[in-house]
Formats: structure tokens, C-alpha cells, sequence
């Protein structure tokens, strides 16, 4: 599996989970904006469910600096 | 992290993220296990689907008002979530990032129009600052006292349009202070604030009585490197770190179901590698593990150690093993390595029946509701029978170490209370002989006789200083025998004394067992042509003794030295007390109206009433009053 799609499949079960979304589609590209209820604590959630699932640990600066998906994508791959 | 709940299954899960058509005590089943604050979110959101189309059977609705100086917002699923597993449907309204004072003053009609029935103030330790004063004593004791004068002013704020009772919170020392060894030596530094805050608090809710959160405590059971989360605090201003959200609302959900009569009084211990290592039927008594020597017995005799620091609490201890009768009561009572002994236990259940009729036993004998019990068994197929048969009885999960036990079932906190009086400690004994008058009813043929033989007497007082906390635990917790389960704090309480428009009665019952402690209170109002009954409760462990008959004499008295004609009474009934259903029927009052929602209004007429004289001879001091 290509991995950067399997990030992005793992991530959207994230977000359809946090968000109680199950139909949500989401891509690189998506912003708080264009998804229902990501908002600033919603951005806590998710690190949360994200740092379980990738069993790693994010910094503040790195959380508050989240504006899209791609953004997420980075900071798993860095 | 709350260790004492079992764990969900994958299926259970599963069942949580599609709850369409579920009812709400499969969402009540559900929340007994423990939960994140995901499985919380999942299961308040099944409850909203629920509000909208069947209704609320079951459920005690509870409005809580939750006031916070930092992020809040995010408890708000987590609280009703847990709300289920305390058989409560929780409406919050939550205020964030702002001074309790101030939003009191601005947002004074939305609180109105919410209605809450409890307010919790949620303030953390950057609320209050408490900046170290290190070496200066007089200005660490102004700073403390600065904070508890703030907590005096939001109160009186919340009093002046609120009679609702209060959660405070204890603080946790903000790990950003300087905090050393030393500082048990110094005043003023951080640590010292914050004890002497909490110690301030602790006076104060004494006498407003309300009600403590002690979040000093739950930090320190978890410790306080997990309890706050520094990341959490920069990015988002969350008091304490988001996983312990679960932890903090399973403990303030606890604190708010005692203000709405949901208490644990009740602990029921099994024998066989419970009370004591082995089965004493295959082992024998002289094989046991008890006592030292082993690591299992002394933890079994720790364990029957806890099981008498809570009788001493006034928690009611019961026995409930599968067993033969004579061998394992001849090891209770002459095992010389047994902390507990016979007296210490209200009633034994040992046989062979499966656990849950048993409970349901104990349930009868004591006159207390199956959801005050706590079920203490190594098994997990007897756990399971009960959590399954008897969602209403609390079953810790226990580790298979039983030198593990007590501190998870300590941590479950089980048995807390809104205060603690004599009455308290006295229960326990209390319960043990009533489990005896019940064996003395067995052997008399007829009920008079058997009432004779008890050689009652009432004693009745207006309400007074002394009984003062003890009758609003009263009113707050008691829900069979209660006509219409108005709750009254201690101040009401406190008020109702003094009105000389009301009067008010505390009745004790002692008989040839021994004291049974306050069993009843009665407020009722003087009208201009009769005595109107607003509260009428008593405890259930005296129903049956004629209790009822002889007050009603006492109010008919009153209301003729009054000059009153009638007296009148109300039944509002709930989901407990239908046992009062015809209870103003019984004693001969006249139906005079009805309102939807069942409830019905009484009357009687004071001429031609004949004093019903149960056998119970009457100490009057309400007739002084």
C-alpha cells in the first residue's frame, strides 16, 4: 500500500471518529474550514487520537501551527 | 486508570458507535463500563437521539450550571456520558474563561432560564494565583484568606438568585511553583497556599453546607504529573489533562446523584477467597489463609480491616457466599485470625441460590433499594451474573492479585457522602437489629403482638440545631416513603425551624432492640382553616410499626389546638415512591383533586377524627414549640 494514502486512510477514520462524521472524505488539502466542527479544541482531539494511533508525541508549537490535513501528513512523516 | 469499571469488549464498542433504536437501559448497561471521553461523546450522543423520540424512562434529569476561569467546553459529552452510568440524564450549561462573579452579574436571565439544579465551580488553582510569599506567614494567611473571600462573594452571588446547593473544588498546586522539601518548613510557599486554601474551603462548605470536589485528592490518587498536562494547559488552557476528563466527571456525577438521594450504603462481601484465602468447605477451617504469615491472608485480613473502617462509617455490611450455613459461619465466628466478627455484619445470606436472589434478599431485609449496594466478589462469573441480572448494584472489577484489591476498590470512592453525623456512625448497628426484629416478626403469629412486643416509643422534636444536618440527609436521600420529595438543604432546613408559620418535626423510634436513630420528618404549613402537609418522609426501616398512624395523630392534635378544621396533604409521585401511592387514603383522607402527571390532593376533617393509638408510646416536645 502506498504510504501516504494509507496515512491519509488512517486519518480520516481519525477525524470521522473525533468529528462523528462516518461519511467524512477527506484530503491533503482539507482546512477547518471546509470540515464540520474542526475547530480549535476539535485540533486537540485529533493530535490526541493521532498521537495513539502513530505512537507519537507532538510539541505545542507544532499543534498550534496545524492548518490542514497536509500539515498533520508532515508532522507524522517527519 | 478507573480500574474498579470492566473493561468494554470489542462488541461493546462496536454497539456504542451505532446506538440507533437503543433504549435507555441499553445506554445505561453500556455506561457501567469504562469509557474515553470518545466512548462518552458516543453515548451521550445516542441519549439526544433517544430524547427526541421515546422519552426518558427512568432517568433522573439533572440540570448542572458548571462555571470555569479556563477551558470547559470539552466535559460537556464526558458528564452526560457518565450521567447514564448514575441513571441520571445530565443537561449542562458550562461558562469558560470568565470570573464566576462576573458572569453571575451579565448572564443572570440565561442561568434563570436554564434552571440549574446544582452549580459546580469549577475554578483550578490559576484562578486564585496564590503566588508565593515565601518566609512571610502574616502574608500568606491574607492570601489565602483574599481567595476564600472571592469563593464567599461568588456564593452570595449564586444565593442571591439561586437556592441551589454548590460544588467546590480543592485546588492542585500548580506544577509551574517552585515546590521542595524545604517548603514544608516554610510559609508561603505555593504548596503552603494552597493547603492553607484548601483548608479555608473545607471550613467554609462546612457551614454553607454544600458540597466538595476534592480535586487535591483525585490528583493525588492518580499523581500529579498525570493529573495536569502543561502542554495541554499552553495550547488550550485545559485545568487538567484531557484523558483525565473521565475520571474528574465519574466524581463530580457522584457528588451531584448523593444531592438527588443516589447514595452506596451498602457493602456485600463474599466468604470463599473474599473474606478469607481458600473455600472452607473443601479446605477446612484450619487451612484457611487468614491473618499473617502469608501474603494472601494478610491481604484478606486487610480487606475485612476496610470492610469495619466503612461499618464504621455507617456503610452496612452484609454476607452473601455459597455455602453450607454451619461451616462457614463456624469460621466466621471462630476463626481466631477474623478482624470482622458476627456483630459487625447486619445480615448473613449463606446457601446455595444464585447471588442475585440473594441481593434481592438483603434488599427486603433491609429495607434499602438494590442501587445502594456494592457487590464484593472474587469470582468474575459472579460479577458478571450481577452486573447482567442487577444493572442497579455496583460490582468492582477486581485484579486477580488480591494484594492488589484495596486500592482499586478504594479509588472507586463508592460510599461518599454529604457530610457525616452521629447518625452515621450509629447505622450500621441500627441495621443489624432491625435484620434481628425481622427474625423476632417470624416467630410472633399475629402483628399486634409481635408491635407489643417491641415496646416502642416515638420521640418527637421540632427541628433543631442538632438534627439539623441529619434532617436534610434526610430529605435529600429519601425516596420510598416520601409523600413529595421536595429537597431541602440544610439552610432551608435551617429556615424552616425558625418560620412560625410552619411546623416542623423530627421523629426518633426506639425499641426494645435499641435506637433506630431519626426515622421521620414532617414540614407542614399553617393555612387559615388547616395544617397543609408539605413534607411527610420516613425511613423504611420502621415501615409497618404504626410510625405513620401515630403522627397522623399528632397532626390532628396540632391542628386543633390551631384551631384548624383540616388537615391536607399532596402526593407528587416519582419513579420510587409509589409505595405512598394511598398512603393519605389509608389513614382516611378524602381524595379532593387530581393533576396530570398523577398527582392528588387530600384532605381530612379533624371533627369526629379517632386517634389511631398504634402501640407506640409519644414523646411530644413539637406541642412546646
Amino acid at each position: 500500500m502506498d504510504k501516504q494514502a494509507d496515512v491519509i486512510g488512517r486519518l480520516q477514520a481519525i477525524f470521522r471518529e473525533e468529528l462523528d462524521l462516518p461519511n467524512l472524505q477527506i484530503s491533503p488539502q482539507s482546512t477547518p474550514d471546509d470540515v464540520d466542527g474542526w475547530d480549535s479544541l476539535a485540533t486537540i482531539r485529533i493530535v490526541a487520537a493521532v498521537e495513539r494511533e502513530f505512537d507519537r508525541e507532538f510539541e505545542a508549537a507544532q499543534i498550534e501551527s496545524i492548518r490542514s490535513v497536509s500539515d498533520l501528513i508532515s508532522m507524522i512523516a517527519a | 486508570m478507573m480500574r474498579w469499571l470492566p473493561q468494554p469488549t470489542a462488541s461493546d464498542v462496536e454497539r456504542t458507535r451505532s446506538l440507533g433504536g437503543s433504549n435507555v437501559a441499553d445506554l445505561v448497561r453500556l455506561a457501567q463500563y469504562e469509557w474515553d471521553a470518545g466512548g462518552l461523546r458516543r453515548l451521550a450522543a445516542g441519549l439526544v437521539e433517544i430524547q427526541d423520540s421515546t422519552g426518558q424512562a427512568g432517568l433522573q434529569a439533572v440540570r448542572v450550571l458548571l462555571l470555569s476561569n479556563s477551558t470547559a467546553r470539552h466535559l460537556k459529552e464526558t458528564l452526560i456520558g457518565t450521567g447514564l452510568r448514575h441513571g441520571l440524564r445530565v443537561d449542562v450549561m458550562i461558562s469558560e474563561y470568565e470570573d464566576p462573579e462576573v458572569l453571575l452579574e451579565r448572564d443572570r436571565d440565561g442561568i434563570a432560564a436554564f434552571g440549574p439544579d446544582i452549580v459546580v465551580l469549577a475554578m483550578d488553582v490559576h484562578a486564585f494565583g496564590l503566588r508565593p510569599a515565601p518566609g512571610n506567614p502574616e502574608v500568606a494567611a491574607a492570601i489565602a484568606e483574599r481567595a476564600i473571600d472571592r469563593l464567599r462573594v461568588i456564593r452570595e452571588s449564586i444565593a442571591s438568585s439561586l437556592k441551589k446547593p454548590v460544588v467546590f473544588q480543592t485546588l492542585t498546586p500548580d506544577p509551574a511553583h517552585v515546590r521542595l522539601h524545604v517548603d514544608r518548613l516554610i510559609p508561603g510557599s505555593h504548596a503552603d497556599l494552597v493547603g492553607r486554601f484548601n483548608a479555608g474551603l473545607s471550613e467554609f462548605v462546612k457551614s454553607s453546607g454544600d458540597l466538595v470536589l476534592d480535586v487535591a485528592m483525585l490528583s493525588e490518587r492518580i499523581g500529579q504529573e498525570v493529573w495536569y498536562s502543561a502542554r495541554h494547559w499552553a495550547l488550550a488552557k485545559y485545568p487538567f489533562a484531557p484523558e483525565n476528563a473521565p475520571l474528574y466527571a465519574e466524581h463530580l456525577v457522584r457528588l451531584v446523584a448523593l444531592k438527588f438521594g443516589k447514595s452506596r450504603r451498602v457493602l456485600v462481601l463474599d466468604l470463599d477467597n473474599t473474606m478469607w484465602g481458600g473455600i472452607v468447605g473443601d479446605d477446612g477451617k484450619e487451612n484457611l489463609l487468614l491473618g499473617p504469615g502469608s501474603p494472601v491472608g494478610e491481604a484478606h485480613c486487610a480487606l475485612q480491616a476496610m470492610a469495619k473502617e466503612l461499618r464504621d462509617r455507617g456503610i452496612v455490611l452484609c454476607v452473601s457466599s455459597k455455602n453450607e450455613e454451619s461451616v462457614a459461619l463456624d469460621a466466621f465466628r471462630t476463626h481466631p485470625e477474623m478482624v470482622l466478627v458476627e456483630e459487625d455484619i447486619a445480615a448473613f445470606q449463606i446457601n446455595w441460590t444464585d447471588k442475585a436472589a440473594n441481593l434481592q434478599a438483603l434488599s427486603e431485609i433491609l429495607s434499602l433499594g438494590l442501587d445502594s449496594f456494592v457487590f464484593l466478589d472474587d469470582n468474575p462469573a459472579e460479577r458478571a451474573q450481577i452486573r447482567f441480572a442487577l444493572p442497579q448494584v455496583a460490582v468492582p472489577e477486581l485484579p486477580k492479585d488480591v494484594t492488589e484489591w484495596i486500592p482499586v476498590f478504594q479509588s472507586a470512592c463508592y460510599f461518599e457522602a454529604t457530610g457525616f453525623t452521629a447518625e452515621d456512625r450509629d447505622r450500621a448497628s441500627y441495621y443489624r437489629a432491625d435484620a434481628r426484629r425481622t427474625a423476632q416478626l417470624k416467630s410472633f403469629a399475629r402483628q399486634e403482638d409481635y408491635l407489643q412486643s417491641l415496646d416502642m416509643e416515638l420521640q418527637v422534636n421540632p427541628f433543631d440545631a442538632v438534627g439539623r444536618k441529619r434532617i436534610a440527609q434526610l430529605i435529600s436521600k429519601s425516596n420510598q416513603f416520601n409523600l413529595t420529595t421536595r429537597r431541602y438543604s440544610e439552610a432551608d432546613v435551617a429556615s424552616a425551624e425558625a418560620d412560625p408559620r410552619r411546623i416542623t418535626m423530627q421523629m426518633r423510634l426506639t425499641d426494645t432492640f435499641g435506637d433506630n436513630g431519626m426515622i421521620g420528618v414532617v414540614i407542614a404549613d399553617i393555612g387559615t382553616d388547616a395544617l397543609e402537609i408539605d413534607t411527610w418522609l420516613m425511613s423504611c426501616r420502621v415501615l409497618g410499626r404504626g410510625v405513620p398512624e401515630a403522627t397522623l395523630d399528632l397532626l390532628v392534635a396540632r391542628a386543633r389546638e390551631l384551631g384548624k378544621g383540616f388537615v391536607r396533604g399532596v402526593y407528587i409521585p416519582t419513579k420510587k415512591n409509589m409505595m405512598v401511592a394511598d398512603h393519605y387514603r389509608n389513614l382516611g383522607f378524602e381524595l379532593t383533586g387530581k393533576r396530570p402527571g398523577g398527582e392528588t390532593a387530600w384532605e381530612l376533617s379533624v371533627h369526629g377524627y379517632q386517634d389511631k393509638k398504634p402501640p407506640i408510646r409519644i414523646r411530644d416536645a413539637v406541642g412546646a414549640h
